[in-house]
């Protein structure tokens, strides 16, 4: 089943995800979670129950934006974009990814405890 | 565009929404379909498996709905929706329940309004809480009576420190003539502290004077101000002139408030003759003729002016033996008097009509409610085959509870025995969706856990 592929993903993520997928272009949904597969050789897989939900979650609070236009093979489908409000919401929330990610590494690469000790001792 | 408006407008294109996103939907599913297609798989099944990637439809569009922030509005409109096409579809129940409704709203106002006036209304006097009526507990008959012999009334006033005042209060029903229709008039004959005891709630005019009640009583009135609006036109120049009451004259000399009445019928009062020189032999001490009213000091309390009524019973008792034997004084707020004789029946009767308005409505759409159910359940059955989101399927089941109190789907009796017993109740409410949900190829076990507790799956 193509959901059994989907990385499980951490709350927030998808938003970020979704943020980043159209800020390489305006898009309609099934395109925008296509987009994220490729983009993650096919690793994260995006719940489509959850993909319009956030779409339409995210185009409430003024960060995407829905106009209905055409689909490359020309059919009427409603497609998203960024707003300034979603670009700058990007930059933060890519911001933030990348401390979690950098905090998450030092925990994971830590071997020894040792890397606390001379700030245990001098303060 | 500000979430604000964003929601407004779409509330206004609520359909063309809707239908926005069935087609995005499409949109999605063909596409993915046509994925599936272009690695090689057929046509069908890859838009089965495009379907299925997309897990329930239903759902789907309830998370959008919750997504964009107006579904609370939406859902209202469209369980109003449902419950009017319910009852459009029973107008023979419709009807019934909601004359059953109505009648009981009716009764209910028509009651309430008796008791607001008789029971909760305040009396209209300044501080009316202070007011009080006095009892003379009758031992030969072991009875209370609201008449006091003016013999003791006077021997009260003079002995009494936790009272600020006593007035006897005579009710009568005179004869008005003059302009107008003859009619019979409720009033009242009162000494002259009265209007001191109910605190001058004179609207016109003045009260008694000290010399219209002693020795020859003056023909003097004071109106209620109903019966002054009422036959007098409300013209204050009626104070000073004079009326015929009894076929006597007597000179208006002011009119009461709105709503100052004691007692509470009573439209017009006059003082009480008591001439000093014949106590004994008009008004006797064994004759208890005169009901009366008094007023609490500043610094009593019921209480304590009750045990000074006690103490001074028992002096009377001392001092009069043959007339006062074990005769008691007691007190009581005025407004529990007032609405005292009618107080207990009419609550009673408010609480009777409350709950038989209820258990009509209970009963009626009850027994209406139970041949109904069956056509809801298969209803219901429909939504589990389909596998509808868990907030539809409970919206419904507690919309339909809340429009039809006589709804039963037998969940309670259903979650100790299991699907297996019907009881009265829940026949209807569980053979249906089972063997529907049954016949749609769903489990019956799913079914009922689904029913007892829905929850996403």
């Amino acid at each position: 089943m193509a959901t059994d592929k989907r990385a499980d993903m951490l709350q927030g993520t998808l938003d970020l995800l979704i943020l980043h997928a159209l800020s390489l272009g305006p898009m309609h949904g099934w395109g925008v979670s296509q987009r994220i597969l490729d983009l993650s050789h096919e690793v994260l897989q995006i719940n489509q129950g959850s993909l319009y939900p956030a779409l339409h979650r995210l185009e409430y609070r003024g960060l995407v934006r829905a106009q209905w236009g055409r689909s490359e093979n020309n059919r009427r489908a409603k497609i998203y974009s960024l707003t300034p409000k979603g670009e700058r919401r990007l930059g933060v929330e890519h911001r933030d990814w990348l401390h979690f990610v950098e905090a998450m590494q030092r925990v994971l690469e830590a071997v020894t405890p040792s890397a606390l000790e001379p700030k245990g001792q001098t303060g | 565009m500000s979430g604000l408006w964003l929601r407004l407008l779409r509330l206004l294109r609520w359909r063309a929404s809707e239908r926005e996103i069935d087609q995005e939907l499409r949109l999605h599913v063909e596409m993915e379909a046509e994925k599936y297609q272009r690695a090689g798989v057929d046509s069908r099944e890859a838009r089965r498996r495009a379907l299925l990637a997309l897990g329930g439809r239903d759902r789907w569009r309830e998370e959008v709905r919750a997504a964009r922030g107006t579904a609370w509005l939406e859902d209202g409109v469209r369980d109003v929706r449902l419950a009017a096409r319910g009852l459009m579809r029973f107008p023979g129940f419709a009807f019934a329940a909601i004359s059953a409704i109505a009648l009981g709203t009716g009764a209910t106002t028509a009651i309430y309004s008796v008791v607001d006036q008789v029971v909760l209304s305040p009396l209209a006097y300044p501080e009316s809480g202070e007011l009080v009526t006095v009892w003379r507990r009758n031992p030969r008959v072991d009875t209370e009576e609201d008449v006091i012999s003016w013999p003791n009334f006077i021997d009260v006033r003079e002995a009494t420190t936790t009272l600020d005042g006593l007035a006897t209060v005579l009710p009568v029903e005179y004869t008005l003539t003059g302009d107008g229709e003859p009619e019979e008039v409720p009033g009242a004959i009162v000494s002259r502290s009265f209007f001191d005891v109910v605190g001058h709630p004179l609207a016109l005019g003045r009260p008694f004077r000290d010399t219209e009640v002693e020795g020859d009583v003056a023909n003097v009135v004071v109106l209620g101000h109903g019966l002054f609006t009422r036959r007098f036109g409300a013209d204050p120049s009626i104070v000073g002139r004079t009326i015929t009451l009894d076929d006597a004259t007597y000179e208006v000399v002011g009119v009461t408030r709105q709503g100052a009445g004691y007692p509470r019928d009573a439209q017009f009062w006059t003082p009480q003759a008591f001439p000093p020189d014949e106590p004994l032999t008009k008004y006797p001490r064994r004759r208890p003729l005169f009901p009366v009213i008094g007023r609490l000091g500043d610094a009593a309390t019921l209480l304590l002016a009750q045990a000074e009524m006690d103490a001074i019973a028992a002096r009377l008792d001392e001092a009069y033996p043959e007339t006062n034997r074990g005769v008691g004084i007691g007190l009581e707020p005025m407004h529990e008097t007032i609405g005292g004789d009618v107080r207990t029946p009419l609550l009673v009767l408010l609480g009777a009509v409350i709950a038989a308005t209820r258990s009509t409505l209970g009963s009626s759409s009850a027994s209406l409610g139970r041949v109904r159910s069956a056509f809801v359940a298969a209803q219901f059955a429909l939504a589990l085959a389909l596998l509808v989101g868990s907030g539809l399927f409970m919206r419904s089941f507690l919309n339909l509870r809340a429009v039809d109190p006589g709804f039963e789907a037998g969940s309670r009796t259903s979650r100790r025995h299991g699907p297996g017993i019907s009881t009265r109740s829940s026949r209807f409410g569980w053979i249906f969706p089972c063997s529907l949900a049954r016949r749609l190829s769903v489990s019956s076990s799913r079914c009922c856990s689904v029913s007892c507790l829905p929850g996403r799956q």
